[in-house]
């Protein structure tokens, strides 16, 4: 468990922001540049802490990296908003996101470290916030920039995607689609709760011991807003993320970064697949960029999917020694 | 059992054994054109010499469909296309009414360009030769390259008997770290064509080695090392109006999906109304309602092959 705060967002949402100290030892220096990780659509920032004493968090804290651990508006941890009543209901989405959500951790961090910008690391949406951020918004901010399964754009879509395609019109009856309390049910009871393309798309036969999965199911899941569904699957239509009113791409901005920039996809991974990280990668205007495909051939232990790539043994082995790596070597000089 | 029952089973187990006798009757092979015309003037093209041979629709019933040039792949053998009683593309394609030729590249250490104006001259010259003015292509592999150069060189003449482009694993553009060919150059210490040179080398690349291993042929030098990006290795692909399929496997390292989208994407765009309905992306992929996630031998050799890769292809080459 890390120091939790609570900063507010300019129109006046509380977040939850979970900070990890560098741990400095003989071999270990302190960073100078904090990093932030930030979940995606439907999750929290406990997918970040579900190995324990292994989690990313604490790992890259035993590297010397002041660690933040973010929830986005809507997350219970900072009180769940009403689903038609009360301060806050869930009638937000992606650009609320981008808009303040952002801009609140940004400006939180700086204020608590004394640092003008920070590492971004993005799994999934976590990743597409920042994107829009720093390319639509031009956030100096936003220093480097790591995204883990994120889609930039959107591929083709499968029959799965196209499943929630289809699921779209139905969106408005209610003003959310309470994963939470399904995906607890499911833990709970074994039960496969889920609709199958949902949960095939998001964790099925990844690299998950049982209990993972149901750590993940009870913890790590959250519900969404049916505006920020909505952006997702209009995303579907022409493969680009755009702002609530269409007009602009968060996806084609992805054009205006220039930060040094880590992007690992999956190579199971079903909704980023390495199609869309490569079109993400010959976007990015960043001179120094890296892209990885964490799969067997290239020499993975696993071919990796959607959520088993911040998660699990292999993960702690594969992946988070890459990403200390980068880290360290883009540190500000 | 009663005597109805015992008829309705007999004419069953009749019909069935009909089909599968008629389904993969032995399949002739004709040479058509044995060898690509030397083309006047143009000293490169006539490096690439070419081996078209001809598999005709046998089976009687068979509706009689546009005929299909398929192009071997350069990571296998050619028996992979057509393995006799166990299947293969070509006798599906023959079954679904198709008749195919399948080109040999009998020069495969030219780069993939010289290779695509051998292929165009003998595309055209079999469109010519069978009095056929419409023709589909099927690149495979990591032939690909020299399909697609042979499609656009088709194009560039003005009136292409190319109507329809199929990619079936096709590794077309290497431009990104860690691809395939960045990996083994480093991993060889050199070009990617030693790959091969050790069965175990290639078998660790597919995920069911004792399916492939019969089938595994060599990499030419020349081929897949250009790591050009799609959009200058291939030039004017947005002017490309020919429909086009590309069916990627979803666990293929060799040639995986990103190896291929960026072409895919450029594909057409000058006329982004009919790119939009021309161009189709198919991931050989359980997301996708498949069996399994393919690998680049499944592709070709899954035990599923037939009904789910080679039965959309065939789909795909079907509509209007």
């Amino acid at each position: 468990m890390g120091e939790i705060s609570h900063p507010r967002t300019k129109d006046g949402w509380p977040l939850t922001v979970e900070r990890f100290r560098p741990q400095v030892s003989a071999t270990t220096t302190k960073k100078r540049r904090p990093v932030v990780l930030c979940h995606g659509l439907l999750s929290n920032r406990n997918y970040f802490k579900l190995d324990g004493e292994g989690s990313l968090p604490l790992v890259l804290a035993r590297a010397g990296f002041d660690t933040f651990v973010v929830d986005l508006r809507g997350r219970p941890d900072a009180g769940r908003p009403g689903w038609y009543f009360g301060e806050h209901t869930y009638d937000y989405d992606i650009d609320d996101y981008v808009s303040q959500d952002l801009d609140a951790i940004l400006a939180h961090i700086g204020r608590e470290t004394g640092t003008s910008g920070v590492s971004w690391l993005g799994h999934s949406m976590g990743g597409i916030v920042a994107y829009a951020r720093a390319g639509t918004f031009r956030d100096p901010r936003i220093e480097a920039l790591v995204t883990v399964g994120s889609p930039g754009f959107l591929g083709p879509a499968s029959k799965n995607l196209f499943f929630g395609y289809r699921a779209g019109p139905a969106l408005p009856i209610f003003p959310v689609v309470s994963a939470e309390r399904f995906s607890g049910l499911e833990a709970a009871t074994n039960l496969p709760l889920s609709a199958r393309p949902v949960r095939d798309t998001l964790f099925a036969d990844e690299d998950w011991t049982h209990g993972e999965y149901r750590l993940l199911l009870r913890y790590a899941v959250s519900d969404a807003s049916t505006g920020e569904l909505r952006q997702f699957t209009n995303a579907l239509e022409d493969g680009e993320v755009r702002t609530r009113d269409g007009r602009v791409s968060y996806s084609s901005n992805i054009a205006n970064i220039t930060v040094p920039a880590l992007l690992f996809g999956g190579r199971k991974d079903a909704l980023a697949d390495p199609l869309v990280v490569r079109r993400v990668y010959d976007t990015l205007k960043s001179s120094d960029k890296t892209m990885v495909i964490a799969g067997l051939a290239e020499g993975f232990a696993v071919d990796y999917g959607h959520a088993d790539m911040l998660v699990g043994a292999n993960a702690r082995h594969d992946i988070f020694p890459r990403i200390v790596t980068w880290l360290s070597e883009h540190e500000p000089k | 059992m009663t005597a109805s029952s015992l008829v309705r089973n007999a004419v069953l187990g009749g019909l069935t054994t009909l089909l599968v006798a008629c389904r993969y009757a032995s399949i002739p092979e004709e040479t058509l054109a044995s060898r690509v015309l030397e083309v006047p003037g143009d000293a490169a093209a006539s490096r690439g010499h070419v081996t078209a041979t001809y598999f005709p629709v046998t089976h009687a019933n068979a509706v009689r469909r546009a005929p299909v040039v398929v192009l071997e792949p350069r990571f296998f053998t050619r028996e992979v296309l057509h393995r006799g009683a166990q299947g293969g593309l070509l006798a599906y394609l023959n079954f679904k009414g198709h008749p195919a030729w399948r080109l040999t590249i009998d020069t495969p250490n030219e780069p993939s360009r010289v290779l695509g104006a051998a292929l165009a001259t003998t595309i055209r010259a079999i469109s010519q030769a069978s009095s056929e003015p419409a023709l589909d292509v099927v690149g495979a592999s990591l032939s690909a390259p020299s399909a697609l150069h042979a499609v656009s060189a088709l194009a560039e003449e003005g009136t292409s008997p190319v109507r329809r482009v199929v990619f079936l694993g096709a590794g077309l553009d290497y431009a990104y770290p860690g691809s395939f060919v960045a990996r083994e150059h480093e991993k060889l210490g050199g070009p990617t064509s030693r790959l091969c040179a050790t069965e175990a080398a290639c078998l660790r690349l597919v995920h069911r080695p004792s399916e492939a291993r019969p089938f595994f042929g060599s990499l030419p030098p020349a081929e897949p090392d250009d790591t050009s990006p799609a959009r200058t290795r291939y030039p004017r692909l947005d002017q490309r109006t020919e429909r086009v399929l590309f069916v990627v496997g979803k666990a293929d390292g060799i040639a995986p999906s990103e190896s291929s989208f960026p072409v895919f994407l450029e594909w057409g765009n000058a006329t982004p109304e009919h790119a939009v309905r021309a161009k189709r992306f198919f991931l050989a992929a359980r997301e996708n309602a498949l069996g399994d996630d393919y690998d680049h031998a499944a592709l070709f050799l899954g035990a599923d092959a037939e009904s789910e890769v080679f039965a959309t292809i065939v789909d795909f080459l079907e509509q209007d």
